[in-house]
């Protein structure tokens, strides 16, 4: 069988580039038979810091040989007078790469032309593969590239060997592939400190074993594996488990789990060849920090998994994952002690440093922190942020708000806390913690370190204060608790207004502010807590806090982005029935985000009744025929037909029943209205029958569309039937 | 017995020089890292090859403390290594100056952990990594591609090792002013201390406290002015010089630095301050490169056929 081997050699690649690359490689592989005409019967990838291979098997000895017809000039320019070929028949001949003899003439609608007839293809793997491995080293999806040495070339770090051979049953060869001034060999190496002499390899399951002997485990999955089992060891002779290990016993926390483990397990399959776990301690001390603040000053620059016990009490211990085995992996763990021990006491003095000041003393200083230099300081961002969460507050029923007024919410601790003063001490703390050390030094725990340095203020508070930030990612739920939440949203709001207002959109790949997080995050809050808020009034009111030049079509714009993320929010993978009905209920509004989501379930169950399609296609028909806008009352007298009182009547009583059921709106009466207008749809189809819309007389027409006006209207504002 | 902080420089000197590096010298400004030095930042620019070896004290104005903290220094000491072009076994030449500090591999579990280095004021960027010994960053390696927003070719790989930093750990020590510095012939010991401590006091007295904002203010304008002037191009004008007015571009920097420490700069103007630095290594760039072009690029040429000193006409007193 033949078999490609392809492997870089690489000074050390980041660790989050390799997967994305070997799954590329992967898939140009799998694509050889379309893009190269070659066979392919299985791809795999193996990857390391200091390796990108690809091992392909089952390919054919050359491409398929197929036959085709090339036309080229007309035969009148072809030859001249004395049937001699001119210029334009030797050029074409060239091209086709045969003697002008061989070119046939063939007669075509278009006059008589000459052509050639051509094989393509045949040509030998070795030769197409060389192309490839060419083609692929130049366009791998590297996220930054670089120079080095003298070399013209780019990649993501200096390419140190090239191997590329074939296998095949006359032997092995090695492909002449270039990158740069590096030519291929037949030549592989083991791991940098254990084994580093260069070796021989042809075939994968050779590859792999000699690899394998020479401490590298060239399969990510495999090495993957071998990470769990000597972390998991190394956390065990340390006396606890992995934090958020999900073989633990850990309280639900995806994204504790994602955090401090997921991620780091992946990452850290990619820091090394072969994985050896070790642990260390520190001072018990430590642990009076925030749980947070040692998680990060273990993990953010060192990787260390935390250690804890099975419920989450974190030890004063550690698991590291070292890249080499070394003759005493005592002098290992007490190099890492030492770095963790110096960590910690940074983050300690960064702790007691803060603490010298209280945290509502800090807000004060955000007039010196620009949060954009279009819109202004960060103060300026919660006054509006206070602003914009008693209106949500309000309009949530919560009573008449007191002034919006920063300051009064600055003092010392009040000791009283009615709800505005929750809310508005929660709005005034919420980026107390930026211009702390703390934060200066890991920005991702802000919120957590403002929380921890809440102490004393009402709880209610202190958790607005951390969880104002959530959902911090797609698996965090968003904040629980009202206060939080009403914060929640002001915040994020106020970024997307803000930034949409001087004109950065997010667009394509590019989103510097997040702001499509932050929609998300809107959107998911909202529906949490079942908020009927309506999102495109407070975008405006969220626009009048801001005292900068406004791009006109602010407000339009920030509207379509939230109904564009909401969209992309609920709109399933697969196209179908259950797609449509978002895009339907989309385009008749989302302005209330939590009843548009009943809408969309709504229209998603009527969709799966029987009834359905009838319905949708009489529907469909009363939409096409209201293609100009209607307005007036039916006139009950200009009905002509029993079937055009009959609709009308029932349309009436169907409009008052929606009016009635949509007082309390939910899923179920969205459900009842929609089942209602598919018992109208018999009428519907008999008002068809009876009558002909488009009535010789003027004034029966328009009633007549009227009448079909008041059809459409029943559904217009659940979905867009026309859609669907 | 491991090295003294001073063995751990007369290490690394030696084993560099004897790989073909200049022994430079530190510059003889205040300067916040060995790529600031001429030897670094001018030098990387344009064809010619390059390769040194030099300490650079590195004052960093904000990072004192009085002399109280075990880790953070006001001025530290970087052994700074440029190679130009950098040459394809770099790591393993890197890996052998570890192995003469004593630090071995077989003991030791060395990584090289992705760190992209940029620097705002110098308009320069580079990739590479931090090399670990046992989780602790022993030296920052980087393939220079760019500096003064020039694009450079060929790339220069710059090593730096931070002494203090590698010296504790090779001496296991655990605060910075209990190295060894040295010890005398009598067996007695001199350490960082004694040398350093009452710097670290006073230099963070005077960065946090003394300093006068206004004269550094007044300054600041006054050097960025005169870099400017220096290289003005203009017919019949004098030539420009880039050299002495990269002095002036270092001199921006650190009362840049100093103000930034008294608190002087508001958030808002800071980046202002950095654009204008940026501006100014920026236009030292391009003005050096300008020269050595204009000379022909020297170094790429046989030694003998660009001797300008022996070639100088009677000078005039």
């Amino acid at each position: 069988m033949n078999e490609l081997l392809f492997e870089i050699g690489c000074e050390e690649i980041p660790a989050r580039v390799v997967p994305d690359v070997l799954a590329h490689m992967k898939e140009r592989a799998v694509k050889l038979p379309e893009s190269y005409g070659l066979d392919v019967s299985s791809v795999e990838v193996y990857g390391t810091p200091r390796r990108l291979a690809l091992s392909v098997q089952g390919l054919s000895e050359a491409t398929k040989r197929v036959k085709k017809e090339l036309s080229g000039p007309p035969t009148r320019i072809a030859f001249d007078k004395d049937g001699k070929p001119t210029k334009a028949a030797e050029a074409f001949a060239k091209t086709a790469g045969l003697p002008v003899e061989k070119l046939t003439k063939k007669e075509t609608p278009k006059g008589e032309y000459l052509v050639a007839e051509v094989e393509e293809g045949g040509e030998s793997a070795a030769v197409v593969l060389e192309r490839f491995l060419t083609e692929l080293l130049t366009t791998l999806p590297l996220p930054k590239s670089m120079r080095w040495g003298a070399e013209e070339v780019k990649f993501s770090r200096p390419v140190q060997w090239l191997l590329a051979v074939l296998t095949t049953d006359k032997g092995t060869t090695t492909l002449p592939v270039k990158f740069g001034l590096l030519a291929a060999g037949a030549i592989s190496r083991g791991h940098r400190f254990m084994a580093p002499d260069p070796f021989n390899a042809a075939r994968r399951q050779d590859y792999l074993e000699k690899l394998r002997e020479r401490f590298v485990i060239a399969d990510p999955a495999e090495r993957k594996k071998r990470v769990l089992d000597e972390a998991r060891k190394a956390a065990k002779e340390a006396g606890g488990v992995l934090f958020y290990d999900p073989q633990g016993a850990f309280p639900p926390d995806p994204l504790a789990q994602q955090t401090y483990f997921d991620g780091l397990v992946d990452e850290v399959t990619f820091l090394c060849e072969t994985p050896f776990g070790v642990f260390g301690t520190f001072a018990e001390s430590a642990l009076d920090l925030p749980r947070e603040v040692v998680l990060a000053a273990m993990r953010n620059h060192q990787r260390y998994f935390g250690v804890s016990d099975e419920r989450g009490t974190l030890k004063p211990a550690f698991v590291t994952i070292a890249a080499s085995r070394v003759k005493d992996p005592a002098l290992v763990r007490r190099g890492n002690e030492r770095v963790l021990k110096a960590r910690l006491s940074d983050a300690t003095y960064f702790f007691v440093e803060d603490q010298k000041r209280a945290l509502h003393g800090r807000t004060a200083d955000l007039k010196t922190v620009t949060y954009h230099k279009k819109i202004g300081s960060s103060y300026e961002k919660v006054e509006r942020v206070l602003k914009l969460s008693f209106v949500i507050a309000e309009a949530l029923g919560e009573g008449m708000a007191p002034k919006p007024v920063l300051e009064d919410f600055l003092g010392k601790t009040p000791e009283r806390h009615d709800f505005w003063l929750r809310l508005g001490r929660a709005v005034a703390l919420s980026k107390a913690d930026l211009t702390t050390l703390m934060v200066g030094e890991f920005p991702e725990l802000q919120g957590i370190v403002g929380a921890h340095y809440a102490k004393g203020e009402d709880p209610e508070v202190i958790t607005a204060v951390r969880d104002h930030y959530r959902p911090r990612a797609a698996d965090d739920l968003p904040a629980q608790e009202k206060v939080a939440a009403i914060v929640a949203i002001a915040d994020k709001l106020d970024t997307i207004v803000g930034i949409v207002a001087i004109g950065q959109m997010p667009s394509g790949s590019s989103d510097p502010f997040a702001l499509r997080r932050s929609a998300i995050g809107v959107l998911r809050t909202l529906l949490q807590h079942e908020w009927r808020l309506d999102w495109t009034a407070l975008v405006q009111k969220a626009l009048d806090g801001f005292s900068i030049k406004k791009a006109d079509d602010a407000v339009a714009k920030a509207n379509a982005f939230l109904a564009d993320r909401f969209l992309n929010y609920l709109l399933p993978e697969k196209p179908g029935p259950e797609a449509d009905a978002v895009r339907a209920v989309v385009a008749a509004g989302v302005q209330r985000p939590v009843e548009a989501k009943w809408r969309v379930t709504a229209v998603q169950a009527f969709a799966k009744t029987p009834a359905f399609t009838d319905v949708a296609a009489t529907l469909k028909r009363v939409i096409n025929i209201l293609k100009e806008d209607v307005t007036g009352d039916v006139d009950t007298a200009l009905f002509a037909a029993p079937a055009e009182k009959d609709l009308h009547s029932a349309t009436f009583a169907l409009a008052d029943l929606k009016r009635s059921t949509l007082k309390k709106p939910s899923q179920a009466a969205y459900e009842q209205v929609l089942s209602a207008v598919a018992d109208l749809r018999p009428k519907v189809d008999a008002f068809f029958e009876a009558v002909m819309v488009m009535d010789k007389d003027a004034a029966v027409k328009a009633n007549r569309l009227r009448l079909l006006r008041n059809v459409a209207a029943l559904v217009r504002d659940v979905a867009d039937f026309s859609k669907l | 017995m491991s090295l003294t902080f001073q063995e751990v420089i007369l290490t690394l000197q030696d084993y560099w020089t004897k790989r073909g590096c200049i022994l430079g010298q530190p510059i003889d400004l205040e300067c916040g890292a060995g790529t600031f030095n001429r030897h670094t930042y001018l030098r990387v620019l344009g064809p010619e090859p390059w390769n040194v070896a030099y300490v650079e004290p590195s004052r960093r104005p904000t990072d004192g403390r009085y002399g109280e903290n075990p880790n953070r220094l006001h001025t530290h000491h970087q052994f700074q290594v440029v190679l130009k072009p950098s040459p394809k076994d770099i790591q393993n030449i890197y890996l052998d100056s570890l192995r003469a500090l004593g630090l071995k591999p077989d003991d030791h579990d060395i990584r090289f952990v992705e760190d992209d280095w940029e620097s705002p004021t110098l308009g320069a960027w580079g990739l590479g990594w931090e090399v670990w010994s046992d989780g602790m960053e022993i030296t920052q390696f980087t393939y220079f591609q760019q500096a003064g927003g020039i694009e450079l070719k060929p790339v220069s790989v710059e090593l730096t090792y931070g002494l203090e930093r590698l010296s504790m750990y090779l001496q296991n020590v655990e605060n910075v002013y209990d190295l060894v510095y040295c010890k005398g012939p009598d067996g007695k010991v001199v350490r960082y201390g004694d040398v350093f401590h009452q710097d670290e006091v006073e230099y963070s007295r005077y960065n946090f406290e003394l300093a006068d904002t206004k004269m550094l203010f007044a300054l600041f304008d006054q050097y960025e002015a005169e870099c400017k002037r220096l290289l003005v191009v203009s017919e019949g004008g004098p030539l420009p010089a880039p050299t002495a007015a990269y002095d002036y571009c270092l001199k921006c920097s650190h009362a840049f630095n100093l103000l930034d420490a008294r608190r002087a700069i508001s958030v808002t103007e800071r980046q202002g301050y950095i654009l204008r630095v940026r501006e100014l290594a920026r236009i030292c760039a391009e003005g050096y490169l300008a020269v050595r072009e204009r000379l022909g690029f020297p170094l790429l040429k046989k030694p003998e056929d660009y001797q300008p000193w022996n070639q100088v006409k009677q000078v005039t007193r």
